[in-house]
């Protein structure tokens, strides 16, 4: 009997059939909740409820495998995912947003699905793979939309002229940046393909450029530099560092259009000081918005466009500036309170002191 | 980077952002648990020396 059943487990069509479910699901769940990386066609109608469909099915058969691990990441995601949870009673007891409105949350519950894939135990390889894949799809679909900027077809801005472009900020950059990370580890971890890899991460270079995000680019460009000069000889570094001084000076004093309007945008926050838009959105958000004593512990909730406690937001979005998107940190108090606070700070010292292997710093470096 | 950038971006919340940190977190846990895994077998291998060609020998083949 033992042997049949080892027979079975062996039979690498079995094995096969198995993986490439629990492959399929995975890379249908990324691009359902990077919403087609929010394609115009995919914003209404049935592909967005596919969406959200998917994502809600995919939380739920995650959710009775919420405390069967322990250990790891896994205590500060549990307390992340029982915040989001009690975030929608509080968005009831806050601001009186009908239960109704509470699909607006699933996008944020996908934390739920770390404790399937657990569950699945899916290899690694297979994650990069998927995350590669879609990286060179940011890459094309980007080229795509930057070239054909007189038209939005993917994200919700308008396309306008901003720091000296047709700033295009592609929506779905997460895998975009950890296939870029994945390519400066292969680059120096394995001797196949390696100037493939190092093509790759030079294109990352450019499209981040070309996104004249200014703090995208410095992080990008810092983890590049740390990487890159762990790991190579002294002479590399040396190189290393010579090439990254040279080619920032020459950029910012190229004359161009993008290094004017950054360097512009730079003197502009620069001389805000106090009043820069960034501390004065934290400042209101975390002590005027909040309305009570139980909501600055737990919460208000994620918000509903259509709802009164949605429209609030959306007022102090259009009238007065004030965008929570600015604040990321206070963003996660604001709708899910203290606890997610905590799990996040837990998520953030455990990556810094758990050591990795050094095929896998891209971890390292995303988080 | 996320955390680098959560003070002034959303990257810590976006779905733009968040399968992809839930993506490194779980390979994160996977290489965490299997570095843990083996630091037990090699303890135990120590520990009981007698056991340990059974132990490894097992993992081995279930792993092929």
């Amino acid at each position: 009997m033992w042997e049949s059943i080892r027979v079975h487990w062996t039979n690498p069509n079995l094995k096969m059939l198995s993986m490439d479910k629990k492959t399929m699901f995975i890379f249908l769940l990324v691009i359902f909740s990077l919403k087609f990386f929010d394609a115009s066609v995919a914003n209404t109608g049935i592909l967005k409820n596919i969406s959200f469909g998917y994502m809600f099915v995919a939380i739920v058969i995650s959710l009775p495998f919420l405390f069967k691990s322990s250990g790891g990441f896994v205590l500060p995601i549990q307390l992340i995912c029982i915040s989001m949870v009690v975030s929608i009673f509080m968005a009831r007891f806050t601001w009186d947003q009908g239960f109704e409105y509470s699909p607006s949350t699933i996008p944020y519950a996908i934390w739920f699905v770390f404790f399937f894939l657990l569950k699945l135990n899916i290899p690694i390889k297979t994650i990069e793979n998927i995350v590669l894949i879609y990286g060179l799809i940011y890459i094309v679909l980007f080229i795509f939309q930057f070239t054909h900027n007189n038209v939005v077809y993917f994200g919700t801005r308008e396309l306008v002229q901003d720091r000296g472009i047709i700033r295009i900020v592609f929506p779905g950059s997460g895998v975009f940046f950890l296939s870029c990370f994945i390519a400066i580890n292969k680059v120096t971890s394995t001797d196949k393909y390696r100037y493939l890899w190092l093509l790759y991460a030079l294109l990352g270079i450019v499209i981040i450029v070309l996104q004249v995000t200014r703090q995208a680019i410095v992080v990008m460009l810092l983890f590049y530099l740390i990487h890159f000069l762990k790991n190579v000889k002294l002479i590399y570094k040396i190189a290393t560092i010579a090439f990254f001084v040279l080619a920032g000076y020459v950029f910012l004093n190229s004359g161009t259009s993008i290094s004017k309007g950054l360097i512009e945008q730079q003197k502009e926050d620069a001389s805000a000081g106090g009043n820069y838009v960034r501390i004065v959105e934290a400042e209101y958000y975390l002590t005027q918005f909040t309305p009570n004593t139980i909501s600055k512990i737990l919460g208000n909730g994620m918000y509903n466009d259509n709802s009164k406690y949605g429209k609030v937001i959306v007022n102090l979005e259009e009238n007065y500036w004030y965008f929570l998107s600015d604040v990321g940190l206070v963003e996660v108090y604001v709708l899910f309170g203290i606890f997610a606070i905590l799990g996040y700070l837990l998520i953030f010292v455990k990556s810094l002191t758990i050591p990795l292997p050094e095929n896998y710093y891209y971890l390292k470096y995303y988080l | 980077m996320i955390m680098l950038t959560s003070f002034t971006s959303d990257s810590i919340i976006s779905y733009n952002f968040l399968i992809t940190t839930v993506l490194v977190l779980y390979c994160y846990q996977r290489i965490l648990e299997h570095e843990l895994l083996r630091n037990k077998l090699i303890l135990e291998s120590i520990n009981y020396p007698s056991e340990k060609i059974t132990h490894l020998h097992f993992t081995q083949e279930s792993s092929n």
